[in-house]
Formats: structure tokens, sequence, C-alpha cells
């Protein structure tokens, strides 16, 4: 009788709160990601100089120099766009994966028990035999 | 029978206990490294058996399909097992979940919480405590906590056999059940265990506080191995975070990225969470301009605490939204102000490392011992102020100063140019409770690494002990050195179960006080006190019986510990022992060592109070008195004529005798609670001798005697009545003076006994001590000097020349009455 209400309650468990937990994981990672490669601040800053390495226009004013300052500056804005473009492209390729993982993982967990049960089945069928 | 079994079935946490009935933790373990085994080790002997037949090796033909097959049999098995231990663990790991974050959320559908299910489930037949001492995850934690013994443990256990109708607790389901509810409902109502428990000095309150220990231990183990939990993934760094951000080159010189102090990563870094602080901090932090605040404190670790628990939160993201994304930068002011050689240089240098962390965008500056930094400025005739002040008023920047308390007040908080742009946050010292939860979670640390279990009352008298016995600095600080200079302690006397009186017993090696058990000499000390001392103190039993029934109070553990160990005013003419009674008390009872015990001086504390007549010495008496207490913080502190003291003196020993500390000139505490304190007062001596000449008994006569000193406005009434006891000393009469008399001629006698010369006393150099040195208005005293000039000068005179050499004897022979040299002749033989 308790053997049955245990295989009950875990499997309660199993599709009801595990899930829910699963899909609460799966959004944590997914945050984790936008997180981990500051998503958000990259296309936020995007087209900010490189770790702000720029230089201060002259006061009062010198045509070549402004003119240098100007290059200067905006090599520093053209390298950190690129980095970021690099950056941003390998970030939505990692979230990708990760969403595409969702139904995969989902598939396999509610599956579990079953396959648990085939594999342990056919070990026994196996040495059996 | 069987209520409590019904009960915890209508419980949707019931298949998880049946469960754990059927597969324990230690046994889901055992499987999950057994078939962990198995699939790392089969899939091998497969393979090699495979290539070393393609390779002829061996020939299994058949044979080797079929042992191939049964190996397969065996992986999938274990592959299977594994997956589903994987998935109980996961099961359980929920639930504790459940339990940990969102414990105070508990629903009372669930009826009891995890763990006291636990206890429950093993009440079949409704006896809880039974259930209770067999339950190992929970009950044997809890004993073992308590220092209650295994032996103990299970002779309360047997005796469970023998009740019949076993109290019920209360089953309505009305209110959550938790392991504490259990307890409480064990305390009050199974006199067996109340008896068990009172019998090892644990109170409801201790039980209460061990469990809820255990239970955050079993806890926090779960909650520890969610890895994936967003709180946690969180800490991981990113990759991008500072590529918007200018970098900082001379300040990370000096300075060190508050995210990577262990503290603020590691889950084994255990302190007050001190929210009060931190979100005050963050309050501060999050005004639009102006953001700067000056974190004050004790000196230690308190204030750094602070800033750890906030850079938790920076990097949970349960911070303050415009704090997210900013790097907490520390600005080592040591490391800066040892590498800077000129004004010039520090000027230069600070400005720069303030332009960088402005100009960085994402810095919060900590500047670590900001007063440091104004003195410094202020010897190179510079104002910090000055060259900080563009960036203090900025929008973007926050910086934070750390501030001893001591020169926060003397250095920051009168100087309004500085307070200006900061707000201050104090850091409070923790109260006894949180220092005690503290030290407790991380004794669970340290017990891993030594593999020591640490008892609640252990963890309680470090709290106690840290603040009572250590005269300086923080108590938290204080206990937690405590805690782990007594794990390596423990490991070398080979105690697995550090208790109460281990700690005491380390803390008596540490600091000489004698905390521990009463040792036989001492206990023979202790209780022949009054007879010890009545062998120094003539004709004084008041003074006597109240000083050693206090030290007896004292040394049985019933003193108020928030007070001096004793506190007496003694009252009388001069010469009459008050003096000699505090010497005798030194030497007797707080002499450490042998060689200590024949110096009266080094162990008597003194104060000669009629040092301190005006308002003006108060500083200094503080000065002179801390660095007594810090150099001994156990003893006897003799205040010599009390009475001629200041006003506000007085009022600053109410204060010490009441309390057991005061502050220091930088504001800190300095303790005086193991200080036995002795006030020596010649008011009302006239007093005094006219109701003894009268042939009055003295003692009927002390509260008017009492009455006397009150009107005379020489001590208050709340004074005298801080003291333990006022004691009166009797002047001294003909006999007593002729006991005296031979106690100090006796003592002049040991000295020379040490050069093997001997002074042959008689009566009759008595009584020319006696009939010389009697006065009645200075008591004793006169007779001392008598006997310096008359027989000491002379035995000086005798010793030099060289007349009295060892294995000699001197004896005297009066001549006079006239209290002078030439009265006595030595006579050698």
């Amino acid at each position: 009788m308790n053997i049955i209400l245990v295989i009950l309650g875990y499997l309660k468990w199993h599709y009801g709160k595990a899930v829910r937990s699963l899909f609460s994981i799966w959004k944590n990672f997914l945050y984790f990601i936008f997180d981990f490669f500051s998503i958000s601040t990259l296309f936020k800053n995007f087209f900010d100089p490189w770790k702000r390495m720029n230089d201060i226009y002259p006061k009062p004013f010198n045509l070549k120099i402004f003119f240098y300052t100007f290059i200067t500056n905006l090599i520093t804005r053209i390298v950190g766009a690129l980095m970021r473009f690099c950056l941003l492209i390998i970030s939505l390729i990692c979230c990708l994966l990760f969403i595409a993982f969702l139904p995969i993982a989902l598939i396999v967990w509610i599956l579990l028990p079953l396959i648990v049960l085939v594999i342990v089945i056919a070990g026994i069928f196996l040495i059996f035999k | 029978m069987r209520k409590i079994e019904n009960f915890i079935k209508k419980s949707p946490l019931y298949p998880a206990l049946v469960l754990e009935g059927y597969f324990s933790p230690q046994k889901r373990n055992v499987v999950i490294q057994i078939t962990k085994y198995f699939l790392l080790s089969l899939p091998l002997l497969i393979i090699v058996s495979v290539i070393l037949e393609s390779y002829g090796v061996i020939a299994f033909g058949l044979i080797a399909d079929l042992v191939i097959e049964k190996i397969l049999g065996l992986v999938l098995i274990s592959a299977g097992l594994y997956i589903a231990m994987h998935c109980f663990e996961a099961y359980f790991a929920s639930i504790y979940y459940f339990e940990y974050v969102l414990k105070n959320r508990y629903q009372t559908k669930e009826y009891f919480t995890f763990s006291a299910g636990r206890i429950l489930k093993r009440a079949t037949n409704d006896n809880l405590l039974s259930a209770f001492l067999q339950s190992i995850s929970v009950g044997h934690r809890i004993m073992k906590r308590l220092g209650i013994s295994d032996h103990d443990r299970d002779i309360l256990f047997l005796k469970q056999a023998e009740v019949k109708n076993p109290p019920i607790i209360d089953l309505s389901g009305e209110n959550l059940i938790k392991v504490s509810t259990i307890t409480n409902f064990l305390y009050n109502n199974f006199a067996d265990f109340q008896k068990l428990l009172t019998k090892n000095g644990i109170s409801q309150k201790d039980l209460t506080a061990t469990v809820d220990w255990v239970v955050y231990q079993i806890e926090n183990d779960a909650y520890d191995r969610q890895w994936w939990k967003p709180e946690k993934l969180a800490r991981i760094p990113g990759v991008a975070t500072d590529w918007s951000f200018g970098r900082t080159y001379l300040l990370s010189k000096y300075s060190r990225n508050a995210f990577d102090d262990r503290a603020v990563n590691s889950e084994a870094s255990v302190f007050s969470e001190r929210k009060r602080e931190v979100e005050q901090l963050e309050a501060v932090l999050a005004k639009p301009t102006g953001a700067n605040a000056i974190l004050a404190g004790a000196p230690g670790q308190e204030k750094i605490e602070v800033i750890w628990n906030l850079c938790r939160r920076m990097k949970n993201r349960t911070a303050n939204a415009n704090l997210i994304g900013k790097k907490p930068i520390i600005f080592q002011t040591a490391d800066f102000i040892s590498s800077v050689k000129n004004k010039t240089e520090f000027e230069v240098n600070l400005i720069k490392i303030f332009t960088e962390a402005m100009n960085a965008g994402n810095i919060l500056l900590i500047i670590d011992n900001l007063p440091k930094l104004i003195l410094q400025a202020k010897q190179f005739d510079l104002k910090l102020n000055d060259i900080i002040e563009p960036f203090l008023t900025s929008h973007d920047d926050k910086i934070i100063g750390l501030a001893d308390l001591e020169y926060f007040h003397t250095l920051i908080e009168n100087d309004q140019s500085i307070m200006i742009h900061f707000e201050t946050v104090l850091v409070r010292p923790l109260l006894l409770d949180e220092i005690i939860k503290v030290i407790s979670q991380e004794a669970l640390i340290i017990e891993k690494t030594y593999e020591i279990t640490f008892t609640y009352q252990a963890i309680l008298e470090m709290a106690k002990g840290a603040e009572s016995y250590f005269p300086d600095g923080v108590s938290t600080d204080k206990a937690r050195d405590l805690l782990s200079e007594i794990a390596p302690w423990a490991i070398e006397n080979d105690i697995e179960i550090v208790r109460r009186d281990n700690v005491l017993d380390y803390i008596g090696e540490k600091t000489n006080i004698p905390v521990a058990r009463i040792s036989d000499n001492e206990r023979e000390k202790l209780l022949e006190l009054e007879n010890i001392l009545m062998k120094r103190i003539v004709a004084q039993p008041e003074a006597i019986f109240a000083i050693a029934s206090a030290i007896r109070r004292n040394r049985a553990g019933i003193r108020n510990e928030k007070r001096p160990l004793g506190s007496f005013l003694f009252l009388g003419p001069t010469g009459v022992g008050k003096t000699e009674t505090a010497k005798a008390l030194a030497e007797i009872f707080f002499s450490q060592t042998e060689s200590e015990s024949s110096d009266e001086e080094k162990l008597l504390m003194r104060l000669d109070m009629s040092e301190y007549q005006n308002a003006e010495a108060i500083p200094r008496l503080i000065e002179k008195l801390s660095t007594m207490l810090r150099e001994r913080s156990y003893g006897v502190l003799l205040l010599d004529e009390f009475e001629k003291t200041h006003e506000k003196v007085l009022n600053l020993f109410l204060q010490i005798i009441d309390e057991g500390f005061f502050l220091d000139t930088f504001g800190k505490k300095v303790m005086a609670r193991n200080i036995l304190f002795i006030a020596t007062s010649n008011a009302c001596a006239d007093k005094i001798f006219e109701i003894v000449s009268a042939g009055k008994n003295l003692k009927d006569h002390k509260d008017e005697i009492i009455a006397t000193i009150i009107k005379q406005g020489i001590f208050r009434p709340e004074l005298i009545n801080r003291f333990d006891a006022t004691v009166l000393f009797h002047p001294l009469n003909q006999e007593n003076l002729t006991m005296i008399a031979k106690m100090m001629i006796q003592k002049v006698a040991k000295k020379i006994e040490k050069k093997g010369m001997t002074l042959s006393i008689d009566n009759d150099l008595i009584n020319f001590i006696v009939r010389g040195g009697y006065n009645p208005s200075f008591g004793a005293r006169p007779m001392n000097r008598l006997i310096q000039d008359t027989v000491e000068e002379h035995l000086a005179d005798v010793i030099i020349r060289e007349q009295l050499t060892a294995g000699q004897t001197v004896s005297f022979k009066v001549l006079a009455d006239k209290p002078e040299k030439n009265s006595l002749k030595p006579i050698i033989t």
C-alpha cells in the first residue's frame, strides 16, 4: 500500500512541481546567458569607444588636432562595435541552442520514468536471457 | 494509538517520508556510488574485451558474446538505478528547498515541516520522545549538539518503553508542527527529558536555539547543492561587463575588487547579515547626488562585513538597481600611503586615482581607513577634502569611506567640510544572540575541516567568554578568533566533541583567569579563604567574610557577569588593615604563578585617588586605568583614599562598578568584569573611633555612619549602593596591635631567613614596637615605620659590617622605651 503511495507521490512531483522547476531552471539559465554575455549592455553601448579610450577635443579649436582626435575616437568606436558584434553573435547562438534544448529536456524528463523502467527491464532481460 | 501515524498520512509530505524510510540518504548515496562505478568500469571492460578478441589475443568465440551481453545487462541496470536515485535525490532536494527558502511560507496544509516529519514518522506508538530519540538525522544530532552522551540518551529511550499513555502533541492541524514545536512539547510534557537537560545545564531557550542550529545545518546543506539558483548563477562574472568602462591603471595598483574577496563569493564565509546597515548604506548610495557614505564602526571586521554583504547583494542582483553593474573597488589606503614619498606625489597621485575612478564610470570606490588618509594629508599640510571634493559632488560616482569609530568621532564628525558630502552609517556591535548565530554557523565550516563537533553550550560559552574575559576589541571578532583557535587546540588534546568545559579550559589557559572547573587546590583555598585571610588580617572578621563570600559566589558562577568580580568600600581609620586586606587577597587568590605571589606590588593594581582631585584629571585617570586593565584584566584594583577624588571621578566609578566597563579616551570599551574593586576611605574615621571608644558595637552603628557620610556629601547614596558591600574596619586595640607587631617582625625575620640568618623574636621586642608605635589615629602604620627605623636599620648595619653572617642568630635587647634606634641593641650569637 505504502509503495503505491510513494510511487504516486513521486509521480505527482515528477509531472507537477518538477516540470515547473525545470521551466524555472531553464529560465534561470537563459537569464544567466543574457547576463553572462551582458547582452543588454552590448546593445545599449554598441557604438561606445572601446574601454572609454577616447581623446578629448582640443580647446581652443585646432583643426589638425581635432582631425586626429576624431580619427582616434572613430577607431576606438569601430573597435568597440566590432568586438560587441562578435560577442553578440556568439551569445545569440548560445541562446538559440539553449532555447532548443528545452523541448528536448522536457521530452526526456517526461519519458524518464519510462526510460528507467525500460532500460532496467532490458538489462534484466539481457542477463537472464 | 497510532494517532500520530494517521495524522502524518494527511500531509502531502507523507510519500517523501515513506520513500525516505525505504531509501535513506545514506542508502541512496551507496547505490549512486556503486552504480557509478559499474557505469564507468563495465563499458571499459567490454571495449577491452572486443579489442583483445579482434587482435586474437583472446578467443572468446560464442562465450564472448554471452559475457558481453551480461555485462551490457549490468550496465543498463546500473544506468537505470543511477538515474532513479538521482531522481529521488532531486525529489528530496526539492522538498528541502521548499523547507529552506520558503520556510516561513510553509502552509498549514503540509501540517509539519519535513524535519519534523522525520521524527513524527517514527512515533508509531505515539510516544514522541521515543521517536525523537530514535531519529538519527534529527534527534541524535540535536542531542549531540546539546552535549548529551549517547549513553544518557539511550537510557532515556529505554525508559520510554514503560510509558503507557504518552502525552500527545496538538494534532488539530491548525498550527504547523516544526522541530522546535516538538522539542518544546517534549520539554514541557516529558519530565525525564526536562530533567536530563536540566542536569546538563540546558534551558528551554538553549534547546530551541540548538534545534534552530541543527535545522539550519540540515537545510543549508540541501540549499548548498542547488547551484542552479539564479542568485548563485549571477555570481559568475560576465565577459563584457567592463567593455564600455574606462581602465584604472593607478587605482588598480593600490586597490582590489571586493567582488574577488573570498567572503563575497564563498558560501563558506559566514558573517552576520547586518541587514539594517546594508539597507541604510544602499539608501544613501541610491541618492542622485552626494551619494557618499561613511561607514563608522569599531575597529575590526565589522565594517568590511557590511561591504561584503552589499557586494553579495550586488552580485546576486538583489541590491538597489543603481548599484547593479557597479564595480566595488576597495582603495587600500595603507598601500597607497606607504608608497608616496612627498607632498606632491601624494596630491598628484591621489587626484589621478580619483580621476581614473570617475572616468571609468562604473566604480563604487570604497576607501579603507579614511581617517588614515585624512591624517596623512594633514601631515603634508593638505586638506583631503580640497583634493577630493570635485569627486564627492559628482552625480554618478559613489564613495564609501570606512572609519574606526574613535577616529570618526575625533577627526571626521566635527569637520563640516567633510561631513557635508557624506552621510554616516553606524555599524552597531552585534548583540549576544547575533554573535551566537554567526559563531554557530561558522562552527559548521570549522567542524568539516577539523572533524570535530561543537556543542551548543561550547558556542554559547565562546560568545560569552569573548565578551567577559578579553578586555579589548570587538566581541564578534574575539569570539570568531576563539572558535578558530579552539579547533586546532581540541585536535591537539584529542577532543572530538568540544564542550563548554573545554572552552573554559582553553580560555583559562589563554588568559590565566581561572574560569574552568575549580581545581582541588583552588577549592581548598576557596573554602578556607576566611581562615587564610585571618592569618594576615587582624581583628576584621566582617570584612573578611564579606570578601570571601563574594569571591566564592563568583567562582561558583552565580554572580552577575555584567558587573565586576566584586566591589567593596572599606571604611575605617588609617592603619587598621584596609590596604593589607587588598594585598593579602591579591596574593592569596589572584597570584598566577609561584614567583608572583612573593611580589605583592605586581599583583595589586593601585590607584592613589588623591591624585585625581579635579575634573581635569579624568582623562589622565582613564588613560592610566585603561592601560592597567589592558595589561592585567584579572585581579584586585585598590582605590586608595577614595573620598579625596573629584565627584566626576566618583561618577565614572559608579558606572564601572555598575556595568563592568568604561570607554577609554578613544571611545573603545575597556572591560573590568574580572576585577575586584576595593575602595578605601578614612571618611568618618572619627565617628568610628567615637563609637568604638564608647564601647559600642560598630556593626550596630553601620547605618548611622553611612548616613553621616551621605549627609556630609562625601559619597552619594547611589554610589554606596552600587558597592557589593560597605565594610567597616575597627580601630585596633592594644591586643590587636601586639599581634600585628608580631606579624610585622616575623615578616622581617622571613626576609633575613632567606640569607641564612635567624632573627629571634621575644616579647620585649614586640612590646617595644607596640609601645613606641601605638597611635590611635594611625593604627598599625607607625609600628611599621618604627620597625624600619629600629630593627631593620640595626640589621642593615650588622649585615653590611659582616658582623651578622649566614648561620648566625640575631636578637634584640631593649635598652629604653624611647621609640628610636638606640633603644635597641642587636646581640649576635
